[in-house]
């Protein structure tokens, strides 16, 4: 369950943070956060120093679908997003900010996860779409001129989405064909592949969904240091139950460890939570892709 | 408007020393800073809801070159506005 922190207990941490009273405290943050939906009702971006940036935009009228949209309901839209500064998002993604995009070799499948073509992921941004009565905004001679201009684009709706559809089932059927072709072709390299660099994880998507509702961030990380007799796989060993979950510790110390076969003694190391990376010795799946991750990373010293 | 600018017009606002509006305001964003590295939601009437979502892993496809990364999972920050907020903002088009 995650803490919620209101207006009062924010009032009690700023008050104690700048020794100043709750009054004081309260009629600051008040005002700070009435001024920001004030500044963005007159201007289209505000940017405060390691919070984010709130950027506010008219869809323009040229935007396709949103237009045709415009045009059956009568309203006007516009988009509010807010952009974290990189204070934030660092503090927020702590348990994964040493984590890289990995190369997957040819063959590697990866069942259960989402493919994002480039294009797509491009597209895919945090926003709030602000309906506003056209009506109220606008004359009525500029909403005729905005329907006119509007009218072919609603007219190919059907075809465009017709092609989407017929797109999508050529890709279904060509990747599923492309993989059953594969495995026929290379039966053996392909499942020796899968096993011994990627095991298939079928419910990880589902397992990520439900850790985001319980929301596993560590509050107070365990530190040891690392004897003249211990590696990072003695120690994943003594304290997840399987040697292989070495590399979540690694990537908790990626700061302080250069490379993950030379790891000098005496050092401090932050032990993750085995929350964070999901980390079970009596699942498989989770040692499987713990060896994955493992073998990759050794992969870049070899 | 940049930081600057809205650390001076909140001090008009508030009747403070920009030096002042500065300082608190450095606190206050440290503060959600602070929570939300902690996993907290941050949630103020009239205003909206800063909150974290954790987006699963997934397989990337590069256009050009059909090579496939693994994309690691991460935490975003998102900004729910309240509906107070939002009619603040419609005051923009009227």
């Amino acid at each position: 369950m995650k803490e919620e922190v209101n207006l009062k207990q924010l009032t009690l941490l700023l008050a104690d943070r700048v020794d100043i009273s709750h009054q004081e405290a309260e009629s600051f943050l008040k005002k700070f956060f009435a001024t920001v939906p004030e500044i963005l009702s007159k201007e289209s971006l505000l940017e405060i120093k390691d919070l984010g940036t709130f950027t506010l935009t008219k869809i323009s009228e040229e935007d396709d679908a949103k237009a045709a949209k415009e045009e059956n309901d009568n309203t006007l839209y516009f988009k509010l997003r807010f952009s974290p500064a990189e204070t934030l998002k660092n503090s927020a993604n702590k348990p994964f900010l040493y984590f890289e995009k990995v190369l997957l070799n040819e063959g590697v499948s990866l069942e259960g996860l989402t493919v994002v073509e480039e294009k797509k992921e491009k597209g895919t941004r945090e926003e709030i779409l602000i309906k506003i009565d056209r009506n109220k905004a606008f004359s009525s001679n500029i909403k005729a001129k905005q329907k006119t201009r509007k009218r072919p684009i609603a007219r190919w709706m059907p075809v465009l989405g017709t092609a989407a559809v017929v797109a999508a089932l050529i890709f279904f059927f060509m990747s599923a064909q492309r993989k059953a072709q594969a495995i026929k072709n290379n039966p053996e390299k392909v499942t020796a592949k899968t096993t011994t660099t990627k095991a298939p994880e079928p419910n990880l998507a589902i397992l990520n969904d439900s850790s985001r509702t319980s929301n596993p961030l560590p509050k107070e990380p365990e530190k040891i240091q690392l004897a003249p007799d211990k590696t990072l796989r003695l120690i994943a060993l003594e304290k997840f139950g399987n040697r292989e979950f070495w590399v979540y510790i690694y990537y908790k110390n990626k700061n302080k460890i250069k490379n993950p076969n030379i790891v000098p003694v005496g050092i401090e190391l932050i032990m993750p939570d085995k929350t964070e990376y999901n980390i079970d010795a009596s699942n498989p799946q989770s040692v499987a892709k713990a060896k994955a991750l493992g073998d990759m990373e050794l992969k870049k010293f070899q | 408007m940049t930081n600057e600018d809205f650390v001076n017009a909140l001090s008009q606002q508030l009747n403070l020393e920009p030096s002042k509006t500065l300082e608190l305001l450095t606190a206050t964003v440290n503060i959600i800073n602070e929570k939300i590295e902690e996993g907290a939601r941050i949630s103020v009437d009239d205003f909206g809801i800063f909150d974290t979502e954790k987006k699963p892993e997934y397989i990337f496809v590069e256009q050009k070159s059909q090579q496939q990364f693994l994309v690691p999972p991460e935490i975003t920050v998102v900004f729910k506005p309240d509906s107070a907020f939002i009619e603040k903002i419609k005051e923009k088009a009227r």
